[in-house]
Parts: structure tokens; C-alpha cells; sequence
């Protein structure tokens, strides 16, 4: 692997309020950097354990949950436990020598295409300062 | 073929014409759509937010459009003119002028390459001429119908003969240039007319003409994403960004030619004032008006977070002149205080709060088909029937029959639809939904409970089109509080319009009312609800099975301490009023002074909401007084004097009458003593002297704040959401006015926010045309992405019933059925799915495999980046 570390980062959105503004950042031609790769779920609080460590495994260097503002869940608690979820899988990582920064959770009403894209920024910023995930098998020396 | 008699023609294709169609056409009538420009969807479209929610209005009712083209029951004719409607109710002949598109929109694929070509720019209406287009053209990408248009009116191939660049672009052969103007006639039951507004700038507004002074509307499409600035906040002339901006009110609203509020106004101006104070923290915004009315729902909590929070600085004053600066582009605005104090200030743009006035064109067709309109040219209606115009057989909704906002529109437009409905024979076109292999025929039966105005309405609704109906009321008698109102703020008479309702209730073969009984368990699904009644008369309890349940129990008023009520006899209260005047009116006659206070209770800490019916409601009853007594002098303590919409011309009579109008602030409230004989005295701070009087009146009458009923209980019965001021919480607050999140629950009147009787009506009527979408189907419609439990894993640990945020996991006792999801009630969130420990559960749609997968394949790394 040559040149400059690009992270890849996977971000679970909630299928309402931060699918929109993701949509609306899209349709305004808003620019948001391309090591951001969305995964649409029907609801944040759909996301389980499972699903980001697999990402983290599978080789993203960070993992973010887009659901909406809290309060507003379309199942009125979805997103509560969502960032119930990431505070225990954060314990995890703790255990696994793996920065707890590479795993976070942000709220979204559906028209914030500009804070869908500052987020985006910020998140992929903080991963590029962490380097790749340890856990990054390199193929070519097996 | 079926006959089209059974149909309906809806005049207009904004928010209101498009909701009336889709509630006709999921309730199984056939529905014409006639709008006048190339594309449904009407001013929404433009805005770029909504309040007091800031979501963004089109991306919410996107897939409202998106069903509207593709409804088997609705066509739209777009580009179309109604010219003509002949004929009475329940059978018209409406002649139809459709003028071309030339562009076919089966072929049209939206590519773009004849826009390309295009020679000819032209200003852009979208824009609000903003921006530029081309002839040919289509206003947003996601605009419907979504194919593009030629204007033919700039087009070169019309206007200069034989530019053909757009046809030779097209891949797809969609253009036709030979395309003419086509008279369809229709057949249809019930007219509704949904032509909405149009803001025009007025005569007096010399000041238009600068750049820098920009139209509501304008400055909506500035702040827009898809505007013509990308979103960015700058103004027109240098394109810079502004400093401060300010904005002015009742601009075309509450002057000689306009005799009216304009409703909107106050609440969309606070908005554009917040979202660019959130764009640009340092910018200074400020707003010029008279009064402040954001009377409608959470609307008082938007204002005040404008206050206190986005420092929005908002200046009570009348703006006399916009003088532009010389050498700059800025503007000088002059402006008196309520003193009558001048102030200059410099903004570097001014933003006009225009007014609502009926749409031009759409004047001239009801002008013509006979129906009477008032004098500011708004259709009358009754508050009684608030839907229905001059002419039977036709309905109006939205802003045509007076300035209102996005929900008051949406609920009318249901109410159209439910009132257009019952005038049509049961020749129904059919509409059957593609058959599901779990589908389950719904109960034809509604419960409705509360058996105020609002509950008979929506009773009677259902039952005039052939549905049963239980009317669940607490008390002994029908009719609520309505039975102590003697009039509207129109002066029509309450107590003989209550005796003839309740009355056609009564004695309704399909309407089964319960007296003294209340709802003690309730269960199910749209379709097929289960509910126990506790009546009692009998000893025992009822069990109904209903497809819809619609809640409509109504609030009451606050009872206060303040202003000795209660200790001091003279001190009144809403009812208490209305009492004396239909029954002591000698004692009226006699008072030589009268004080109204408003906003007792309302609009405090404690409950910061405005109860919108008690300024209409105090000026009606001081006319009353005025009226039985010219000699007395009345005098209105108010905050903000909120008469929006047409009951503007209360307030402009009661000026005219003579009455003493005294403006207080929430820290200057009056003060009411009483001697030790028991005459009072209230000692108030007049904001016009600068100094303190006093009045000595007979008679002090509160406006006390409405408060819900009991909605406590009922929310935790049917499992509701109710907001922080006890009021129910509506499924969006913008575009779902009569809708809870779970299907088949509707609420309607008081219950939901403080409203006139007129509003109210609408509202039930509205609540019965939804209810009425889910009693008409064949089948009850479940959608396919429902999870299912594997029994095999399931150790019924009751995880899944208990987080469930639908109920829809039935676990029964051991020897019942096995564990299950209900599908009816599944709404596909997933939750149960992620929390289940033995992973017994899956959803259609989302499995773990495909999203790992998906996930797998995202994570290809950057290809550039390796070598």
C-alpha cells in the first residue's frame, strides 16, 4: 500500500430523517467526502452489535450512526437504543485495544444537508488522524 | 368502462387539491384533476421550509405527488382551464380547455438534452425570477407530472418561426410541434375548488422597486438549497451577504383595500428569521409588526425560541418609508414606535411579508358559476359548513375561502373530499388494491369518542355513507360545550345548529350513541379494533369490533384565581357570559362599564401556548354588548390582538364602535381590586399615555385559557402520543392534521389544539374522509415488510412484546397460539430483529446476509490510492 491513508468509513442511516438529508445533500450537489459509504436501515435502532463489528472486521476504518433527532423516531425509541448500543459496543472496542472514537452516533432531522456533509467531514477527519484500524489484515502477506 | 358519473373534479393541484384527491381516491371515487400550469404541487414546492418543524416541505409531501400521478383512480390535466360548469349537483358537464405540452410525457425521460439545446433563456417563475430557464423546461428535478414542457409563449419556434433545436435533440422522438389545444368535457358528481392564492405586491409598496427589497416568496427561494443561489444567503444586488435584514409586516394585509389578516404571515416571517439567524449567527434580523399572531399549534413555543434563544429582535411599530441609499445599496427604513416615537435604522436587505389574496383567475370561474364571494373576493362559507359554497354540488378548499396555512388546507381538503363524497351516487369506481394472501375484510364500523360538535360531525359523516357508528359520550347528554355557546364569531346561531344535530344523531338508523359510558380496554389494528365500553346503565360491559376508532373529546376552559374569579360575583367567564347575555340582558343594559382581560392563562410560563379563539371570541361578545347597550364603554385588556384570517373585521368594527382597546405586557398584567362593597377597580399601564389608569366596570369578563380534558388516560388507553401541553400529538404537525402515527386512530377538534367552530367542523369532517379510506377497502392492506418469528428459536422471553414500539407481538399463555407477529401492525422497524438474544426473529428486507454483504462490497478500497 502506497500514498495517503483514505479511511473508509461505513455510516448506518436511519431510512427517515438522515436518508433525507443525505438525499438533500445529493440533489444540492453539496459535496461530503467519498470515504463516507451509506448503509440504509429501516431504523437506527435496527442496527445491532453485530452489524458494526462486522463492518470494523470486514476492513472500515470507522463506523457512524446517522439516526434522527431524538424524540422524533418514527418507533419512538429507536434511536435511544441506538446510542445505548454504541456506548456498550464502545466497551468492546475498549477491550479489543481499538479507539473508541472510530465508532460514533449523530442525530439528524431531515433537512440538514449541510450538517449530513460537516459530519461527514468531522467523522472522516477523526479516522484519518486514528490511521487504519489495527485490525486491518494485510491479504498480500498471507 | 365504468360511468364516470360517480367522479369528482378537483380545480387546482396545490397542496389542498392534491390531498382532497388522494383522500377521494383511496376512499374509491374517481377523481379529475385540473391544474392550470405544467406541474402539480402548487407554491409547496417553492418554500424552503416549514414551521415550526424546519423540515423540508417537499421532501415530506414528495410522495403524496408521486401517488397523485400514479393513482389508478385519479388523471391529472395539467395545463388545463376549467371554461365552463353547467348542470346541478350530483351530475355537472365541466367544459376543459387543455393546452399542449409538446413534449409527450410517456416518452419524455427527463435527460435534459433539449434544455441543452435550448437557444432561449428566459426568466424563471420557479424562482420568482431569480434565476433563469429555458423555453423548454422543468421547474425541479422532481417535479410531476416529471417530464418537460415547452413554453410556448417564449419558444423561437413559435415566436420566430423554425427553431427546431430542441426536436432534433430528443433521443426519444417526445417533441411534437403540431400538438393543439384540446376541449375535453367531463361528467362529474361534485365540483371542489382548490385554486389557493396569489401574493400581490401593493399599489402603496413604491419600494418594491429597489433591489435589495425582495418579496417573501423571493426570499424563500434565496434560502433555498435548490434556489436560484444555491442556498446561499446574499442579496440580489451584489450579490454580498447581508448584515442585517429586516423584515416587514401586513405588507397587502390589514389595510383600506385588504380588510383581513393574512394568518401566515407573522409565523413565516419568524421562520425565515430564525433559519438565517442559524445560518449566520452574527447576522442581525429583525422584524416590523403590529401585532404578533402565531396562534396556531406550538406556533407561541416557535415565537418564543425566536425571542429567547435566536435573538430574533422583533419591534411593534408602523414602517411609514423604505428610502433607498445613496451611494449603496442598503436601505433607510422609518418607523414609529407604538409612542409614536420616529426611528431611521439602515438594513442591507428588507424582506415584505406579503398577504394572501384569492387566486386571480380562479375569481373570475366562481364569479361566473354564480358563486357568492365577500368583499375581499374569499368564497363564503358557512362556519357550519365550512366546505360547502353557495352552490350545492360544490366545495371549496384551502385558501380560496380565506388566508390559511399548510394544515388548516389539509384538513379542509379532507373535509371537501368527505362533504363532495356524500354528494355522489354509490356508483363507485372501482379501486381494488392487489389482493394479499393475509388480507382480512375490515369491520365497517367507526367508534367515535366524544360526543361534542366535533364527534356528531364525524358520526354523521360516516353514516351518511352507509357505515356504523358508535358515538361514546362520558356525560348524560350529547352536544358538549357547544350547548353553552349562543354564537360564532360570525354571529351564527350555536344553539339551534346543536338541537338540529343532535337530533339527526339521535334518530340515525346507523349511529348507536352511548350515553354515560366510557372506553375500558381497547385492542387491534386498523380494520379490526376490539373495544370494551363500560356503560352505566348496565351492569355489564359492551365489546364493539370497529375498522376505526376517531377521538374527539374536546377541552375546557381554565378554571383561574386570578382577577378575584371566583371571589367576586361581577368577575366572569366564557360560559358565564354567553349566559347573561341570552338571559339578562336588563342587567347589561343597565352596566355603564365593561372590562374584557385575554390571556388569563394562556400564553404564561406555565402554558406558553396562545388559546387562539379568545380575542374572536371577546370581540363578538363586546359588539353583543355594544349592541344591547351603546352607552356602556368596554374596554379590551390584550397582549397581542390575534383576529387572523377574515375575523379581522371584528377587530376593525369593534374599533369603529368605540371600544378601548389597551395593550399589556406579560410583566405589567392589570391589577383587579374590589371595594368593600364589591365594586372593582382595575389598574392597568397604558402603553400609549406611558402612564397608569384606572377603570371602575360593573363586569370583568376573563378569556381563560383552554385546557385539554383528560387526554391522559385516553393516550395511555389507545397508547397516543400527547405533547407537553396535554394536547394530542398529531403524526406530523404540518401535513398530517387529523392523522395519529398508528393507522386507523384519527382525532378531531379541541382534543387536538383550541379552535373555532368552523375549524372544528372541517376537522371532524376530515377525520371521517381518512377513516373512510380504510372502511371502504376490500381487504385490510398490510405492507410486506413485516417480521416474522422463527418458533424453532423463540424461548418466549417477551423481549420482543415489550419493546415492540407497535404492539405487534402477540405471545399468549402456554396451551394458546404460539408466539407471533401481528402483520397488520408490524411497521417494519426492525428493533425486534437486533434486541431478540436467540436471533428468533427476522424482517422481510432486512436480513443480516444482503446488509453484510452490502457492507462487504462498500468497503472496496480507493483504487487511485493503490498501486
Amino acid at each position: 500500500m502506497k500514498g495517503k491513508f483514505e479511511p473508509l468509513i461505513i455510516a448506518f442511516c436511519c431510512n427517515y430523517c438522515p436518508s433525507c438529508s443525505a438525499d438533500l445533500a445529493e440533489s444540492a450537489k453539496l459535496q461530503y467526502p467519498p470515504n463516507i459509504r451509506i448503509i440504509k436501515v429501516p431504523c437506527i435502532g435496527a442496527v445491532g452489535t453485530i452489524h458494526i463489528l462486522k463492518a470494523l472486521e470486514n476492513g472500515a476504518d470507522g463506523v457512524c450512526l446517522m439516526g434522527c433527532l431524538e424524540g422524533n423516531c418514527e418507533y419512538s425509541t429507536g434511536n435511544f437504543r441506538a446510542r445505548k448500543r454504541v456506548q456498550y459496543v464502545k466497551k468492546l472496542l475498549g477491550k479489543l485495544s481499538i479507539e473508541k472514537e472510530r465508532l460514533e452516533i449523530y442525530n439528524l432531522s431531515a433537512a440538514e444537508a449541510h450538517r449530513f456533509c460537516k459530519l461527514a467531514g468531522e467523522v472522516t477527519e477523526t479516522v484519518r488522524t486514528l490511521g487504519p484500524i489495527p485490525l486491518k489484515i494485510d491479504n498480500s502477506k498471507i | 368502462m365504468f360511468s364516470n358519473f360517480g367522479s369528482i373534479l378537483v380545480v387546482g393541484g396545490g397542496i389542498a387539491g392534491i390531498q382532497a384527491c388522494l383522500d377521494l381516491a383511496d376512499s374509491g371515487y374517481f377523481v379529475y384533476l385540473v391544474e392550470k400550469s405544467a406541474f402539480i404541487g402548487g407554491k409547496i414546492a417553492q418554500l424552503d421550509k416549514t414551521y415550526p418543524v424546519n423540515d423540508c416541505p417537499f421532501c415530506i409531501r414528495y410522495n403524496e405527488h408521486m401517488d397523485c400521478a400514479s393513482h389508478t383512480n385519479i388523471e391529472i390535466l395539467t395545463l388545463s382551464e376549467v371554461k365552463d360548469i353547467k348542470g346541478s349537483s350530483g351530475s355537472f358537464k365541466v367544459t376543459i380547455a387543455q393546452h399542449p405540452r409538446y413534449v409527450d410525457i410517456e416518452k419524455c425521460t427527463v435527460c435534459g438534452l433539449c434544455a441543452e439545446r435550448c437557444p432561449e433563456e428566459v426568466n424563471d417563475e420557479f424562482n420568482e425570477g431569480l434565476g433563469k430557464r429555458k423555453a423548454v423546461y422543468l421547474e425541479y428535478p422532481e417535479a410531476v407530472p416529471n417530464s418537460y414542457v415547452i413554453d410556448r409563449k417564449n419558444c423561437l419556434h413559435f415566436t420566430e418561426e423554425g427553431c427546431n433545436n430542441c426536436r432534433e435533440a430528443c433521443n426519444e422522438n417526445a417533441i411534437d410541434f403540431d400538438k393543439k389545444e384540446k376541449n375535453i368535457t367531463l361528467n362529474v358528481g361534485s365540483v371542489i375548488l382548490a385554486t389557493g392564492f396569489d401574493s400581490v405586491v401593493p399599489s402603496y409598496c413604491e419600494y418594491i422597486k429597489f433591489p435589495n427589497v425582495i418579496t417573501s416568496m423571493e426570499y424563500e427561494r434565496i434560502h433555498s438549497l435548490n434556489g436560484p443561489y444555491g442556498g446561499h444567503l446574499i442579496r440580489p444586488s451584489d450579490r454580498k451577504e447581508p448584515k442585517n435584514i429586516a423584515w416587514l409586516q401586513c405588507i397587502g394585509s390589514r389595510d383600506m383595500k385588504h380588510n383581513y389578516c393574512s394568518t401566515v404571515c407573522c409565523m413565516y416571517a419568524v421562520k425565515q428569521a430564525i433559519l438565517a439567524k442559524r445560518s449566520n449567527r452574527k447576522l442581525n434580523t429583525t422584524i416590523f409588526f403590529m401585532d404578533m399572531r402565531v396562534c396556531g399549534k406550538d406556533y407561541e413555543r416557535y415565537y418564543n425560541c425566536a425571542k429567547d434563544e435566536d435573538d430574533v429582535r422583533f419591534v411593534r411599530s408602523m414602517v411609514n418609508s423604505v428610502i433607498p441609499l445613496d451611494g449603496t445599496d442598503d436601505l433607510l427604513i422609518r418607523y414609529a414606535d407604538e409612542q409614536g416615537k420616529i426611528f431611521e435604522e439602515i438594513y442591507d436587505m428588507v424582506v415584505l411579508s406579503l398577504g394572501l389574496e384569492p387566486s386571480q383567475d380562479a375569481v373570475k370561474l366562481v364569479r361566473d358559476l354564480g358563486i357568492s364571494l365577500d368583499k375581499n373576493n374569499f368564497v363564503e362559507t358557512s362556519s357550519f359548513a365550512p366546505v360547502n359554497t353557495s352552490v350545492p354540488g360544490i366545495y371549496v378548499c384551502g385558501a380560496l375561502n380565506a388566508p390559511k396555512d399548510i394544515p388548516e388546507s389539509i384538513t379542509e381538503a379532507g373535509a371537501a373530499a368527505c362533504a363532495s363524497s356524500l354528494n355522489i351516487a354509490a356508483c363507485k369506481a372501482a379501486s381494488h388494491e392487489p389482493l394479499e394472501e393475509r388480507g382480512q375484510k375490515p369491520a365497517s364500523t367507526g367508534l367515535i369518542v366524544g360526543g361534542g360538535v366535533t364527534g356528531m360531525v364525524s358520526c354523521l359523516c360516516l353514516a351518511d355513507q352507509g357505515y356504523k357508528a358508535y358515538l361514546v359520550e362520558k356525560t348524560d347528554k350529547l352536544g358538549g360545550h357547544a350547548l353553552k355557546l349562543r354564537k360564532t364569531f360570525n354571529g351564527e346561531d350555536v344553539t339551534s345548529y346543536v338541537k338540529e344535530l343532535i337530533d339527526k344523531v339521535e334518530n340515525h338508523p346507523l349511529i348507536d350513541v352511548c350515553l354515560n359510558s366510557e372506553v375500558k380496554h381497547t385492542d387491534g389494528y386498523a380494520g379490526n379494533f376490539s373495544t370494551r365500553i363500560a356503560i352505566s346503565s348496565l351492569t355489564e360491559t359492551k365489546n364493539i369490533r370497529h375498522g376505526v376508532t376517531i377521538i374527539s373529546t374536546g377541552a375546557n376552559p381554565l378554571r383561574t384565581d386570578e382577577y378575584l374569579y371566583g371571589k367576586n360575583s361581577s368577575v366572569l367567564s366564557w360560559f358565564q357570559l354567553d349566559k347573561m347575555l341570552s338571559e339578562e340582558p336588563n342587567t347589561i343594559k343597565k352596566a355603564n362599564a365593561w372590562v374584557f382581560i385575554l390571556c388569563v392563562g394562556s400564553r404564561e410560563p406555565e402554558r406558553p401556548y396562545c388559546s387562539k379563539i379568545c380575542c374572536s371570541s371577546a370581540l363578538r361578545n363586546a359588539l353583543e354588548l355594544k349592541k344591547l347597550n351603546p352607552d356602556m364603554e368596554i374596554y379590551v385588556l390584550y397582549r397581542d390582538m390575534r383576529t387572523y384570517g377574515l375575523i379581522e373585521y371584528l377587530y376593525t368594527e369593534a374599533r369603529d364602535k368605540g371600544i378601548v382597546f389597551i395593550r399589556y405586557e406579560l410583566d405589567g398584567k392589570p391589577e383587579v381590586d374590589e371595594d368593600q362593597d364589591g365594586s372593582l377597580k382595575v389598574r392597568i399601564l397604558d402603553n400609549l399615555l406611558g402612564e397608569h389608569i384606572i377603570i371602575q366596570p360593573d363586569f370583568i369578563s376573563l378569556q381563560t385559557a383552554i385546557v385539554p380534558g383528560n387526554n391522559e388516560n385516553l393516550a395511555k388507553l389507545f397508547k397516543l402520543p400527547v405533547n407537553q401541553d396535554g394536547f394530542f400529538s398529531e403524526a406530523h404537525k404540518k401535513f398530517k392534521p387529523v392523522e395519529f402515527s398508528a393507522k386507523g386512530i384519527y382525532f378531531a377538534g379541541l382534543a387536538h389544539y383550541p379552535k373555532p367552530i368552523d375549524e372544528t367542523i372541517s376537522q371532524a369532517q376530515a377525520a371521517a374522509a381518512k377513516a373512510v379510506t380504510i372502511l371502504s377497502k376490500e381487504y385490510i392492506i398490510t405492507g410486506n415488510e413485516v417480521a416474522s418469528i422463527d418458533l424453532e428459536l423463540c424461548v418466549a422471553c417477551l423481549t420482543c412484546a415489550r419493546i415492540c414500539p407497535s404492539d405487534a407481538v402477540i405471545i399468549n399463555g402456554i396451551g394458546e397460539s404460539e408466539p407471533y407477529v401481528e402483520p397488520a401492525k408490524c411497521r417494519g422497524c426492525g428493533i425486534c430483529v437486533v434486541e431478540c438474544p436467540t436471533k428468533a426473529i427476522t424482517l422481510e428486507h432486512f436480513k443480516n446476509d444482503p446488509i453484510l454483504t452490502e457492507c462487504e462490497a462498500l468497503l472496496e478500497p480507493f483504487t487511485e490510492y493503490v498501486q
